[in-house]
């Protein structure tokens, strides 16, 4: 090792509630997370790195069985991810914590090291 | 694709206005019978916005990009829901897709379909109350939390009015012609009637959070506009409702005190009218003068002049304020006008004149029942010396003032009745 910081990857991975929310945002509000998003991503600008983003749709094999997008009956929906280049993975946690999707009800984020 | 670390700051009430964008061009496309698949359509598309933005960084065509998402979503729910079956013509306008997108976002059109929907929402048939609900929601991009906490009404009372407005839209199943033709040109005293209600609303009664209801008048305004910009619907009325919009909002912020307390014209810092308002308000009624009509938005608008005008509460004309409100009555005859016309003759010649008018009024049931109705006497009575009326009228109103502000400021006009 030549550098003397270290870095690690990882990823993020966006899970949202798969069926529609009771009470969907208002548009005002969804500006306000859309502020909350774009001010996150501005502070840790040097530690994450967006993928280049989910189109909705797709398809899901299970057992053999192809079944149209995963939004139609999945508790849960990948949303979206990124990717992560933290000290450690308690950095990585911190920043997951800042994070706005934790003000979404039945949001998460899940944080995976990458390699092996 | 910008960059999106270049601070991609949105203006303010982006997603709000752009929700109402996109519902006018969706529900002209695939029809008034399908308004609340249109709306959903809009609300996915900003969700997906929210998620994608802030990562990928803001499109250089955003109203193109949430346009061509929301179309694609109204498509999948035709086709997966099979709540319609695909007429050859959806499809085939699908995959036109590209072409319309180009098409569609010039400004003008936009506008033209917002125009539109403007017309479908003060259809005379939908109750002019659910008129401003569905203003709301579809073309201003409230929810319908959002609308039940501005028009003091239950969440739940909001969405029936909805329901039965998009239900009366899909039983007519009539599509309004495009803006221009002779058909909406009739329709537009219908229209004018409901951006003033609108604007009411949101000015009547300032609540400690006026801000909000300011929003009200603001969205009135905005609409207003959107019809003056046209030369078929610049009627001299839209001049002289404007004119009065502005010079009403011009003493918005001057009602209200530091703590949310309402203040008496009286009372109020005329220093902080807003002069800009005010200049522009008086050029659009000008403007108003050339037609034959007097509206009774000329003659609102005309009073609302004359206090804006007056160096102090001292110095109003209200000999020409009274005058006003009689041709007002003449317009839009109503017990209020005479009420008003009752204030300003007590400025003009004293209470006696106005305790006159009033005595002489026979009122209708609601008119005794209404607030103002015995805050206007009590305090006529209070400044001729009849002491006991006065207190007696000012309790009464104290009881069935609507708001918190209204109720403190009669409290202090009742402290005033005490002998010293």
């Amino acid at each position: 090792m030549s550098t003397t910081v270290t870095t690690t990857k990882f990823l993020f991975l966006f899970r949202f509630p798969g069926a529609v929310p009771a009470k969907p945002s208002s548009p005002e509000e969804m500006q306000a997370q859309y502020a909350a998003w774009t001010a996150w991503r501005a502070k840790f600008e040097k530690e994450v790195t967006p993928g280049p983003g989910l189109k909705p749709g797709g398809a899901v094999v299970k057992g053999g069985v192809v079944t149209d997008g995963p939004y139609i009956e999945s508790k849960e929906v990948l949303g979206s991810y990124c990717f992560i280049e933290a000290s450690s993975l308690e950095r990585a946690t911190e920043i997951a914590k800042e994070c706005p999707i934790n003000s979404v009800p039945g949001a998460s984020v899940e944080i995976r090291e990458l390699g092996y | 694709m910008t960059d999106p670390n270049r601070a991609p700051e949105l203006p303010q009430h982006y997603f709000r206005h752009e929700f109402g964008r996109l519902v006018s061009v969706l529900s002209r496309r695939f029809g008034l019978h399908r308004l609340e698949l249109c709306e959903d359509a809009a609300q996915t598309a900003l969700l997906r916005a929210v998620r994608s933005w802030p990562e990928q960084g803001l499109p250089d065509n955003k109203g193109g990009w949430l346009y061509r998402v929301a179309v694609n979503e109204v498509l999948g729910s035709l086709r997966s829901e099979k709540r319609i079956e695909l007429t050859a013509d959806d499809t085939e306008r699908a995959a036109e897709d590209e072409g319309e997108e180009a098409r569609v976002h010039l400004e003008s059109e936009i506008k033209d379909d917002q125009l539109r929907l403007l017309f479908v929402c003060s259809d005379p048939a939908i109750p002019r109350e659910s008129q401003i609900v569905l203003a709301l929601k579809t073309l201003c991009g409230f929810s319908t939390g959002e609308i039940a906490l501005r028009l003091f009404q239950s969440e739940d009372a909001i969405h029936k009015r909805l329901q039965r407005a998009r239900a009366s839209l899909r039983e007519k199943g009539a599509e309004l012609e495009a803006p221009g033709g002779p058909e909406l040109e009739s329709r537009l005293p219908a229209v004018l009637q409901m951006l003033y209600l609108l604007f009411t609303e949101g000015y009547s009664s300032a609540q400690p959070d006026s801000l909000i209801r300011r929003e009200l008048c603001d969205e009135a305004v905005r609409l207003g506009l959107l019809l003056a910009e046209r030369p078929a619907f610049a009627s001299p009325e839209t001049d002289a409702l404007l004119a009065l919009m502005y010079l009403d909002a011009a003493r918005f912020d001057a009602r209200v005190d530091g703590a949310g307390g309402l203040l008496l014209l009286q009372e109020q810092d005329r220093s902080r009218w807003d002069r800009e308002l005010i200049r522009h308000g008086l050029s659009l009624l000008e403007r108003a003068a050339r037609g034959e009509r007097l509206s009774r938005y000329h003659l609102e608008a005309g009073i609302a002049v004359e206090h804006c005008l007056a160096p102090s509460f001292a110095e109003t004309r209200w000999d020409e304020i009274a005058r006003l409100y009689e041709l007002l009555d003449g317009v839009a005859p109503s017990p209020l006008n005479t009420l008003n016309r009752a204030i300003a003759l007590a400025q003009w010649k004293g209470p006696e004149a106005g305790l006159a008018l009033l005595e002489a009024l026979r009122p209708p049931a609601w008119l005794l029942g209404y607030y103002l109705w015995d805050a206007t006497l009590g305090e006529l009575y209070r400044r001729r010396g009849d002491r006991v009326r006065a207190v007696s009228h000012l309790t009464r109103a104290l009881d069935a003032a609507p708001t918190q502000a209204e109720k403190a400021l009669l409290r202090r006009r009742l402290e005033a009745c005490r002998p010293v």
